[in-house]
């Protein structure tokens, strides 16, 4: 019973840690677990432990190695972001302003259980609980968080202007964590099915107090293995919608905002050589950003993301090496040109943007869009390890480094002066995870 | 307490997730590559003439050394070890040609219809033998598939003096082939 008392507290934990401030595919994690997070993300052909089988697919829960085995795996990153960004001067164009977000160090836990089922062992169970999502940035304690009274003298500002920030932004948190149960059935020995209920519980907080909310969806995958070295995984994940409420006051009072996260359809292939002990696999992803709710309305685009991995069995049966790439591309579109100006008489916006039913003025939409949600690394380098201590157990960690990238955008500041909006962001993270077979 | 669990398990609705999370620990089978035995299993020669029993199924009274290989149709361990079991034979009998070599497959939980897929699939060169009811499991101490078994004769028992359980690979078979010549120069 304490062992049933202890796995129910695991999910409950990991369902409610909170984590924020992390992205890499748009906001979404490049992959859940050390294994693929070593080898780029890759998890659609062929999952290596049952949290990578349910995120990336859960109809490879069935190709385990030996079977059939009931295998738990719970997993830790430590999330490292930096993050700046460079804004024009509002009341002197020839300056800008730079700062750098409040840097964290953001734990983000995982945990997955697959078990057999029936009677030849043709089925899997699983279940995993991971944080999948987030974003955000902190610059409430930098010059860009503060407001154009902190700027100039407030007799050199216009009346109209005595009560704005510099930006809109400053602060933002974004964290979606997933609880996943899946099944898995083998229709053939060479074909598994499978699908998942995805059960989300987001918190975004967008400088105005947080406001979580619930949402759900499915994903559904086959894997193909048309020979003994070869697998061929698709799968779907289908868009989930959050509403988060009270969650923006643009000066009309709170109103909500809601956030789907994007349908997603991949398709992956893994190879092995050598007996299993050199194994290669890709999976390309498209995510529907365009599509969904939210992100959509601050203009993302489509992604394309392609993650190639690698693992090599250096020590037979006891240590395995990983390594991977993945590349996307920045969802983020540049609005170059906006028109972000306000009268300065009556401090109206010249340009306003509706999200949803908010309606924004157009530099606190930009503001918001590039500074506030900076999504834009493209580029990530990943390796790791796994020792197994025994046959029971193995100890897996991982490293990525998302490399460093920028946006820039050019436009009408508040006051009619160009002006430039710029956000960098580079990402390390820090992988361990343990595996337990039953 | 664990066959009530292994009962329930077998009955589970699959759609009652959190039960199967309770579930968990107590449905355990195996654990993944191993060549340490789970439990030697030591079985008399005349168990072997008992007719209709497992053993007797498998214990060829003329043998010296009767390998067993446990496999299962769905088991992608087991389609990507069947080269290396087909390997079996030929390696022991290169390495010991004076000893009289049974090797049988055992497909677990398969019907005959299952095996024949598999046969025509991974073309196994030895005797095979259907198990839809799982009956060599207990006897054997199977905890899952691919096991490869190997049980020596000495004096009134056929004494099990490898175990492998997960995928087999070539350096297993190498593993397979030492253990017995030392345990034919011990005996």
């Amino acid at each position: 019973m304490k062992k049933y008392i202890i796995t129910a507290s695991l999910i409950a934990m990991t369902a409610l840690l909170p984590v924020s401030t992390y992205a890499t595919n748009g906001d979404n994690m490049i992959a859940i677990g050390a294994k693929s997070r070593a080898m780029g993300g890759v998890s659609i052909a062929y999952p290596q432990d049952a949290i990578t089988a349910v995120f990336g697919n859960p109809a490879s829960l069935c190709f385990t190695k030996f079977c059939p085995s009931t295998q738990v795996d719970v997993a830790g990153t430590l999330f490292v972001p930096a993050v700046s960004a460079e804004v024009t001067n509002p009341l002197m164009p020839s300056e800008t302003i730079k700062s750098h977000s409040d840097d964290g160090v953001y734990p983000i836990p995982a945990i997955g259980v697959a078990m057999p089922f029936g009677e030849d062992n043709r089925g899997r169970f699983g279940l995993a609980a991971y944080g999948v999502s987030g974003l955000g940035v902190d610059y409430r304690n930098e010059t860009i968080g503060g407001m154009l009274t902190d700027l100039a003298p407030a007799d050199m500002i216009p009346p109209a202007f005595q009560q704005a920030p510099i930006i809109a932004g400053a602060y933002t948190a974004l964290q979606i964590m997933k609880v996943a149960p899946s099944v898995a059935w083998q229709v053939a020995p060479g074909m598994s099915l499978g699908a998942a209920v995805h059960l989300d519980y987001a918190i975004l907080d967008m400088g105005f107090g947080e406001s979580d909310g619930f949402g759900f969806g499915f994903q559904l995958g086959a894997v193909y293995r048309p020979n003994k070295q070869t697998s061929i995984g698709l799968v779907y994940v289908s868009p989930q919608k959050v509403t988060h409420d009270d969650v923006v006051n643009m000066g009309m009072g709170f109103q909500d905002l809601a956030l789907e996260a994007p349908q997603q359809i991949g398709i992956g292939v893994a190879y092995e050589m050598n007996e299993g002990k050199f194994m290669i696999a890709a999976d390309l992803k498209w995510i529907n950003w365009a599509q969904a709710e939210g992100y959509k309305d601050f203009d993302w685009e489509n992604q394309t993301v392609l993650a190639i991995g690698a693992s090599y069995e250096a020590i037979e049966d006891k240590l395995i090496l990983r390594a991977g790439v993945n590349l996307g591309n920045n969802p983020v579109e540049r609005h170059n040109g906006f028109n972000g100006s306000f009268d300065p008489q009556t401090g109206y916006p010249n340009e306003m943007v509706k999200v949803q039913d908010i309606v924004m003025p157009t530099y606190f939409y930009e503001t918001f869009r590039i500074i506030g949600f900076p999504a834009v690394v493209d580029t990530h380098v990943t390796f790791g390890a796994t020792y197994h201590l025994s046959e029971r157990f193995a100890l897996s960690m991982g490293f990525m480094k998302a490399l460093k990238k920028d946006i820039v955008e050019t436009g009408i500041g508040p006051t009619g002066a160009p002006t430039m909006l710029k956000s960098t962001l580079s990402e390390t993270s820090y992988e361990i995870a343990g595996s337990w077979k039953f | 307490m664990l066959p009530l669990i292994r009962l329930v398990c077998n009955k589970v609705d699959w759609l009652v997730i959190p039960a199967s999370l309770l579930m968990l620990f107590g449905c355990g089978s195996p654990v993944s590559t191993s060549d340490t035995p789970a439990s030697v299993t030591r079985h008399s020669v005349m168990e072997s003439q008992v007719p209709g029993s497992p053993f007797h199924k498998v214990f060829s009274q003329d043998a010296d050394l009767v390998v067993l290989t446990f496999f299962d149709l769905y088991c992608v361990a087991c389609q990507q070890s069947a080269d290396n079991f087909n390997r079996i034979p030929e390696a022991l009998e290169n390495a010991l040609p004076n000893e009289r070599i049974q090797v049988t497959g055992v497909a677990i939980g398969d019907t005959e219809f299952e095996l024949n897929v598999f046969l025509r699939k991974y073309e196994l060169t030895y005797r095979c033998l259907p198990d839809p009811d799982k009956a060599f499991e207990e006897p054997f101490a199977v905890r899952g598939t691919p096991t490869v078994l190997v049980f020596k004769r000495i004096n009134s028992e056929c004494l099990e003096i490898y175990r492998h359980e997960g995928r087999l690979r070539m350096s297993d078979i190498d593993k397979l082939v030492e253990t017995v010549r030392v345990t034919d120069q011990n005996n």
